[in-house]
């Protein structure tokens, strides 16, 4: 069981990799749509072919480790991917999701497991840390969604500038629509960041008595909540929106990124087995 | 039985000879008379500016070709075919059946992947079908035809991206704007393409139009045209921060909107993208500025770069339309296969069923005390007995004769089954012709 799931979680990660190139191909000429589809249909089916037997081998869900949340994440945004393809006929998002699913994956393979979260042991509100770590993780997908209809709103913007004509040009909907998708996701994302947050506030409250402990990872992450919030009602209140907000919800999931890679292991709290 | 097609297209034939073979639409009931009057089974005229093409099926190919050469010879009153030969083509067989549902695709046009043949190929087939020339072989070609351009244009992006600068404009505005309705648009100068950009991007749902021109009497005579705004040239740049689409086609040397003049107008508009189209040469506006934030300047090189960019889109759909096209022409030969054997399974089926009949009826006598239930019973399962029965050889009935063993395959079951031996026509049994 443990060599079956080692090798599928390799072989995701390598299948994704395979995509991620593909994709990236796709980005400057045709001729690699369908191995771009292809394999990030067969490495989807592969991820949860692994999720299935991580969740058994574990026997638990899939957020006690490091590992195991940007499993489950990548999952979630390969599947919203595929979906887009399925039902839109359209894989442009692709050159933006897979490669970063694939960097999450293959670092989630490469570094050593850190060990297990202990919120497992406590005896206190479980609810409370589930909704903290759902919600959050949710909210992170709809971030990265707004990263990537930022991400592809500048490309198409410097193609209708320099006046490049390739496939990304002619597959990708209005800069406007973009803009509008992205503000969206970010306004879906920032609401379950701070559902999430409030959860994590309450938790903390419950055991240590007092709101939030001076963490890096507590403090990075307002810093990020903050940005994204400054995002909503410059939108909202100034109808700004355009080439300065796609920067801003690149920059916004940036900052996600490094929070999420870099800051969780300096955190006494947040990280991952200690 | 055999198909042929004998044609001239604008690849083959130059205008001269194109016009005086176009048939015009008060001539076409006096040509369809004529071609039902051909010694062929049956027939279709295909006729646009383009090309025209005589589809029929008749006994021999090359009798057919020969017969539809002379027809199209008398409908461009030669004196003599030979005279019309060299601009001719001639297709039989399956080669025919390749040719018409290229046609149908649009791949065989001028403009590769335009729709517009689509529709005068399914016009050709309804007008020879009233004039009753269409049978049984040519009305399953063409609405084969019909259905495989319309395939193309649904399952590939063939027939999209535009292919003229007037409408290239309006692509690239929606590439930024989500729809153009209720937008605003500008036009400085009235030339012949910035009206015809207009009329685009009016049936794209722009709804108010501006007109500046040198000479407002112009401008207003072409606002009353297309139902816009004119205004002088002296309050261009008051109107330019209104407008999220501006067309620039005006005879001037200088340049028209200069850069502080959009530079101020961006301002305005805080940061609503405008886009400049500058279709006059020497150009009307200031290259300069393409550099502001906010602003998407296009020349006229710029949209002819477009278009031929989206030409060779266009033609690396067409990939994907030749195989469509094989495919059906692949379901259509199989169609003509199981034709050959289609009287076969009639007899057999008739057989079958008349000694079922016979049977049933001779045991009902046999067992009067039987309930209508119990009857309708027994009868239902001697039907599903002799269709399960009979399924398989008809499947493989039809499969010998897709792959050309059709005479094997009917002689066989005439003789297990004791049957007469009765073939269909060998239609366009060799693709070749």
């Amino acid at each position: 069981m443990g060599l079956l799931l080692a090798t599928m979680l390799a072989a995701t990660a390598a299948l994704y990799t395979l995509s991620a190139v593909a994709h990236l191909f796709y980005l400057f000429r045709r001729g690699f749509e369908g191995v771009a589809r292809c394999a990030t249909r067969i490495a989807w089916g592969a991820h949860t072919v692994s999720l299935v037997l991580l969740v058994v081998h574990t026997g638990r869900a899939p957020v006690h480790t490091h590992f195991e949340f940007s499993f489950l994440l990548t999952w979630l945004l390969a599947a919203g991917h595929n979906l887009i393809d399925l039902f839109r006929k359209n894989q442009m998002a692709g050159p933006i999701v897979i490669p970063l699913v694939a960097v999450l994956q293959v670092v989630g393979v490469a570094l050593p497991t850190p060990g297990i979260a202990h919120f497992g042991d406590m005896q206190l509100p479980n609810a409370l840390v589930g909704w903290h770590i759902w919600v959050t993780m949710l909210g992170y997908g709809f971030f990265v969604a707004s990263f990537v209809a930022g991400a592809l709103y500048l490309l198409q913007e410097r193609n209708l500038r320099v006046k490049r004509w390739g496939p990304l040009y002619y597959r990708l909907p209005s800069l406007e629509v973009l803009d509008i998708w992205g503000g969206r996701f970010v306004y879906v994302g920032f609401s379950l960041m701070t559902i999430g947050l409030a959860a994590g506030i309450a938790f903390a409250q419950e055991i240590w008595q007092h709101l939030w402990r001076l963490d890096p990872k507590v403090l990075f992450t307002l810093l990020v909540w903050l940005l994204y919030a400054g995002y909503l009602l410059m939108r909202n209140l100034w109808g700004w929106g355009g080439r300065k907000a796609a920067w801003w919800s690149v920059i916004g999931t940036v900052g996600l990124l490094i929070n999420y890679l870099v800051v969780n292991a300096l955190s006494s709290l947040h990280r991952y087995g200690v | 039985m055999q198909i042929g097609m004998v044609g001239l297209n604008y690849k083959t034939a130059p205008v001269e000879i194109r016009e005086v073979l176009a048939v015009p639409a008060a001539e076409l009931p006096a040509a369809l008379e004529r071609l039902n009057g051909l010694a062929v089974s049956e027939s279709v005229l295909l006729s646009t500016c383009n090309r025209t093409e005589v589809y029929a099926v008749g006994q021999d190919a090359q009798e057919t070709c020969a017969e539809l050469t002379q027809y199209l010879a008398e409908l461009g009153r030669f004196p003599d075919p030979e005279g019309l030969r060299p601009y001719l083509y001639q297709k039989a067989g399956m080669d025919a059946v390749t040719h018409l549902f290229r046609v149908a695709c649009g791949l065989d046009s001028m403009v590769i992947g335009e729709t517009q043949i689509l529709g005068q190929v399914r016009d050709s087939y309804r007008d020879s079908d009233q004039a009753g020339t269409v049978g049984k072989v040519l009305h399953q070609l063409f609405e084969q035809a019909i259905a495989v351009g319309k395939r193309a244009h649904t399952e590939t992006r063939i027939g999209q991206n535009a292919v003229s600068v007037s409408y290239a404009a309006v692509e690239l505005a929606k590439k930024v704007f989500r729809s153009l309705d209720g937008r605003r648009c500008m036009a400085i100068g009235a030339g012949e393409t910035a009206k015809l950009t207009v009329r685009h991007l009016q049936a794209s749902g722009v709804r108010e139009i501006i007109i500046a021109n040198r000479t407002l009497e112009r401008a207003r005579c072409l606002a009353r045209e297309i139902d816009g705004i004119a205004i002088p040239m002296s309050e261009l740049p008051a109107y330019l921060q209104q407008v999220d689409v501006v067309i620039s086609s005006t005879g001037s040397a200088d340049y028209i909107l200069t850069l502080p003049m959009v530079a101020e107008a961006v301002r305005h508009r805080r940061g609503r993208p405008i886009f400049l189209f500058d279709i006059a040469v020497p150009r009307d506006i200031d290259p300069q500025v393409a550099t502001l934030d906010g602003v998407f300047l296009y020349d006229i090189d710029d949209l002819q770069a477009v278009v031929t960019a989206n030409l060779k889109e266009r033609a690396e759909e067409a990939k994907l339309v030749e195989r469509i096209v094989a495919e059906e022409v692949d379901k259509f030969r199989t169609w003509t296969a199981s034709l050959e054997v289609v009287p076969t399974i009639r007899q057999l089926r008739d057989k079958v069923e008349a000694i079922r009949q016979r049977e049933v009826a001779r045991t009902f006598n046999r067992l009067p005390d039987l309930t209508d239930r119990e009857r309708a019973v027994i009868e239902a399962m001697t039907v599903t007995l002799v269709n399960k029965i009979l399924n398989a050889p008809t499947q493989r009935l039809k499969g010998m004769a897709d792959q050309g063993e059709a005479d094997l395959a009917i002689e066989t079951v005439a003789r297990l089954f004791d049957l007469p031996l009765a073939k269909g026509e060998p239609l366009l049994r060799e693709g070749r012709g």
